[in-house]
């Protein structure tokens, strides 16, 4: 009995030990990167994640791509592109020796075809506004979703069409194929950024071909692809490599595309993008020698890999300023912040130098304006266009008092109880205590703090059923724009119904402007209205990114976008 | 025998559909839903949320809804996964990682919480019965209380203590084993001996007691005073009932081993179902949760059933329910 455990104990480890051996006999990839959390979503026409774009531009390659080294837009498949006088149709001009990794050709129509997917409502693509820049887009959006809702929605969204819609044409969309090394766009209105957006991963290309075998046709929903098609050995791309293996929250493993066509650029054979969520863990890997680079540093070391950096030690730190902002959005439409001079009082109440210095302490910058500073274009001369960021109230006790007696509350005294909505996390419950306690003590007033999950926190502000709340917005392209968009009333993400037809007309008449300096100028006005004339959001302070990298490991630069572009990247 | 194990079994998908049901109602009690927080406006995302089995309503129809509508909602929400998987066997896809379906998920991640979970268990029933038959039969000696304080380590730490200590020791201070990860045995050593540790040490002390009981009765001494020597005693008659507790206790400690403990997953990196099941619940994943929460569930119920056969196969003595 005795020996019959054992044995069957010891055959059994055995062969469980056996088993993960022979699964994992590989050799080590030529770089490891710690890519944070598993892939949220693969399929470039939905994602919308800072590591999943990360992934795709090392999958895929558009039109155009992006220099990591300065951001600027370079050629990608394409290899040259002409803008019409009027600055609405670009000419796009393949390059003759593109090719998928199945070793068909990259042609316009691969283009075409990505484009009006993310077009199609079915994908629910987070940055379908981009493609709707394009002529016709908008209205072909518009009907495909009327068309799909008369076709497959509920019976009462049936019941709102007289007869059912008819399926809209694509040839409506100005993208146009004249021959298979041709791509021509015609936009609805010229975008200075258009460029910027064409590196986007929303405009990558897809390989239509070998997608086809996953249409599905449900018969309660429109057709859609099953995700299948984005799995090895299934997926075809066209970027510096290709898809070997995915192992879920493990790891993707990635291997050079030998048919892309600047492979003499591409230093690795294999790359290994690793799925850690946990900081902490992440560090312990790169500590130990388990990864080459790591992109999430847990608060508290990265406080003391900042004291040794200033002490010359940790090279392989880098800390830079990214276009990214922590802030407080209010609730403009409800009481008592629907008074300015109550939203201009918490503002004048916040101490941004104590919570970069004391709480965040990782070389984070306060921050008054909501668009971060360095961004900028050239005019047609080719002139450098500096956009001038506005700043809201500094802070300033005496005046938060001030305003708030003006606005009925002296002392506090009066004022309705209210909440801070955020996230729960360690580090968003410190500043929020923090700034909560200063606005007890200086006027008087009793915010109470609340945290909740991310979704049940992410579904309250999409209901409007909050006060003030945490947020962070990163800007997808380098433009003010990318951070002033979304307070225009109406707007998707205008959480808190800032609603002032001033701003909106700026914005909309900044969109017509073609000369940059004009534009800017509107823009700046414009901001100035959000976080100083009618306090539409407090922000807070300016977001790092955080690198740590092997000082063999070359390819990576620091950038305000904390864009890894994983062709370039390689080992020493 | 064969028609107690029947019942059992078709007893089974009934336990799972209390399960699911409860499981449903808890989720649809606490608001929000998975596509939160995404850059597109939910309007926009109905009809793919429909795919994934969730219905979404706009900020403006939240407003209007009643409390019939809202848990009308539910309602075909439950019906949909329901039906979906008795009738195509298909758990749907999850929203959280929005390219997989919940089976793959299962399929990559389970048989990682099952390696492992073995691993630990093998582990802590080799390691824990032999202290706890050196304790009962060196009892009150030297022995005995270096066990005693092993289990008492053993249970009363809790596992991200122990976790954090094993990482340190051998990872950092003596880089015997990597920090985490998954896919290489010397991956496996180290969630393994921490996961089995608080085992090792519960079936330790079970099996000291069961020792210290067998070895005073009656039939221990008739060996004894027949001459057999006392390896033989202990080995041969006294650990085949000193085990029974033993035994009792595998079974739940099979199923909550066996899905990995989310802790363990956690602290050495190992993606396993333990983690997927604990995120499903924070990102508001319906399909994921219901799906872990069947597998969780089928694996208990098994584990209680072989449990009660083995029970039954090492005392005889000992009827199953229902047999005459």
């Amino acid at each position: 009995m005795y020996k019959f455990l054992v044995i069957t104990a010891l055959l059994v480890v055995l062969a469980l030990v056996g088993v993960l051996a022979l699964t994992s006999a590989q050799p080590r990839a030529d770089v490891v990167l710690l890519n944070g959390a598993p892939v949220k979503n693969l399929d470039p026409a939905r994602m919308s994640w800072m590591h999943d774009i990360r992934t795709a531009y090392g999958l895929w390659e558009g039109l155009l791509t992006t220099d990591p080294r300065t951001l600027a837009v370079i050629p990608g498949v394409a290899e040259r592109y002409e803008i019409s006088p009027d600055g609405r149709t670009y000419t796009f001009h393949l390059r003759a020796d593109v090719r998928w990794s199945n070793g068909d050709p990259v042609v316009s129509g691969d283009f075409r075809f990505a484009w009006l997917r993310v077009l199609d409502p079915v994908n629910a693509s987070d940055y379908y506004t981009y493609m709707t820049l394009i002529d016709g887009a908008e209205e072909y959006y518009a009907r495909m979703k009327d068309y799909q809702a008369g076709r497959w929605g509920t019976a009462d969204e049936r019941a709102k069409f007289a007869s059912p819609p008819p399926q809209p044409d694509a040839a409506t969309v100005a993208i146009r194929c004249p021959d298979d090394r041709t791509l021509e766009v015609t936009l609805a209105r010229p975008v200075a950024y258009f460029p910027e957006l064409v590196a986007f991963a929303t405009f990558l290309p897809l390989h239509a071909g070998s997608m086809q075998p996953f249409l599905e046709h449900p018969s309660n929903a429109p057709p859609y692809y099953a995700t299948d098609w984005l799995k090895p050995p299934n997926l075809v791309s066209n970027g510096p490599f290709m898809l070997e293996r995915w192992e879920f929250r493990r790891r993707l493993l990635l291997r050079r595309n030998p048919h892309y066509w600047d492979r003499e650029h591409v230093p690795s054979q294999r790359i290994e993008l690793r799925a850690t969520e946990d900081p902490s863990t992440q560090f312990c890997i790169y500590q130990t020698g388990g990864a080459d680079l790591l992109t999430t540093l847990p608060g508290d070391v990265s406080k003391e890999l900042l004291r040794l950096k200033a002490q010359g030690e940790r090279p392989d730190l880098h800390v830079f300023p990214v276009h990214g902002t922590y802030y407080y959005r209010l609730n403009c439409k409800q009481p008592p912040l629907d008074n300015v001079l109550v939203r201009r009082a918490l503002a004048s109440c916040v101490d941004r130098e104590r919570i970069v210095t004391q709480i965040t302490a990782g070389g984070q910058r306060a921050q008054r304006s909501f668009v971060t500073p360095g961004l900028f274009t050239t005019d047609a001369s080719g002139r450098r266009v500096e956009y001038r960021p506005q700043e809201g109230p500094a802070f300033d006790p005496e005046a938060a008092r001030r305003l708030l007696a003006e606005a009925g509350y002296p002392g506090g005294k009066g004022f309705p109880p209210m909440s801070l909505l955020f996230n729960t996390s360690k580090e968003h419950e410190l500043i929020a205590q923090y700034v909560c306690n200063v606005w007890r003590k200086e006027l008087g007033i009793d915010v109470r703090l609340e945290g909740l999950v991310l979704t049940v926190a992410g579904q309250r502000m999409d209901e409007h059923k909050f006060e003030i709340a945490r947020s962070g917005w990163f800007t997808d392209y380098s433009d003010p724009n990318g951070f002033l968009e979304m307070f225009r009333s109406g707007d998707g993400n205008n959480d808190g119904q800032f609603d002032v037809p001033e701003y909106d007309r700026l914005l909309a008449d900044a969109a017509a402007e073609t000369d940059p300096a004009k534009r800017f100028a509107m823009l700046e006005q414009a901001e100035k209205i959000l976080v100083d004339g009618q306090v539409g959001v407090i922000p807070v302070y300016q977001y790092v990114g955080q690198l740590l990298y092997r000082e063999n490991i070359t390819g990576i630069w620091d950038n305000p976008k904390q864009q890894i572009m994983l062709k370039g990247v390689g080992r020493k | 025998m064969t028609a107690y194990i029947l019942r059992r079994l078709i007893q089974l998908p009934l336990i799972l559909l209390v399960i699911y049901t409860v499981t449903f109602a808890l989720i649809s009690m606490h608001g929000g839903n998975p596509f939160v927080g995404d850059k597109t406006p939910a309007e926009n995302k109905k009809l793919i949320a429909e795919r994934y089995g969730v219905i979404i309503r706009s900020p403006e129809e939240l407003k209007d809804q009643t409390f019939a509508q809202r848990w009308a909602d539910n309602g075909r929400m439950y019906w949909g996964f329901l039906s979906r998987l008795v009738v195509h066997g298909d758990l749907g896809l999850s929203s959280q990682f929005e390219d997989m379906t919940v089976s793959e998920i299962i399929g990559h991640a389970l048989p990682r919480s099952l390696l492992l979970g073995a691993f630990a268990l093998c582990l802590s029933v080799l390691v824990g019965c032999t202290l706890g038959i050196l304790a009962g039969v060196y009892s009150h000696g030297p022995i005995d209380y270096l066990v005693t304080v092993y289990a008492l380590i053993g249970i009363s730490l809790p596992l991200f203590v122990i976790g954090a200590v094993l990482l340190w020791m051998f990872a950092f201070a003596w880089p015997l084993f990597p920090v985490g990860g998954w896919g290489s045995p010397s991956q496996l050593v180290l969630p393994g001996v921490a996961l089995s540790l608080p085992f090792t040490a519960y079936i330790g002390r079970l099996m000291r007691a069961g020792m210290l009981d067998v070895l005073s009765q009656d039939h221990i001494r008739t060996a004894r005073a027949k001459g057999l020597p006392g390896s033989q005693v202990v080995l041969k008659h006294a650990f085949k009932q000193a085990f029974l507790p033993v035994m009792s206790f595998l079974g739940p400690a099979t199923a909550s081993i066996l899905t990995g403990s989310f802790v363990v997953e956690q602290i050495f990196d190992v993606p396993g179902i333990g983690r997927a099941f604990v995120d499903s619940v924070t990102s508001k994943d319906y399909a994921l949760i219901l799906g872990t929460v069947l597998i969780y569930s089928t694996l208990l119920i098994v584990a209680n059933l072989i449990v009660d056969l083995a029970y039954h196969w090492l005392d005889p003595r000992i009827h199953l329910e229902g047999q005459p």
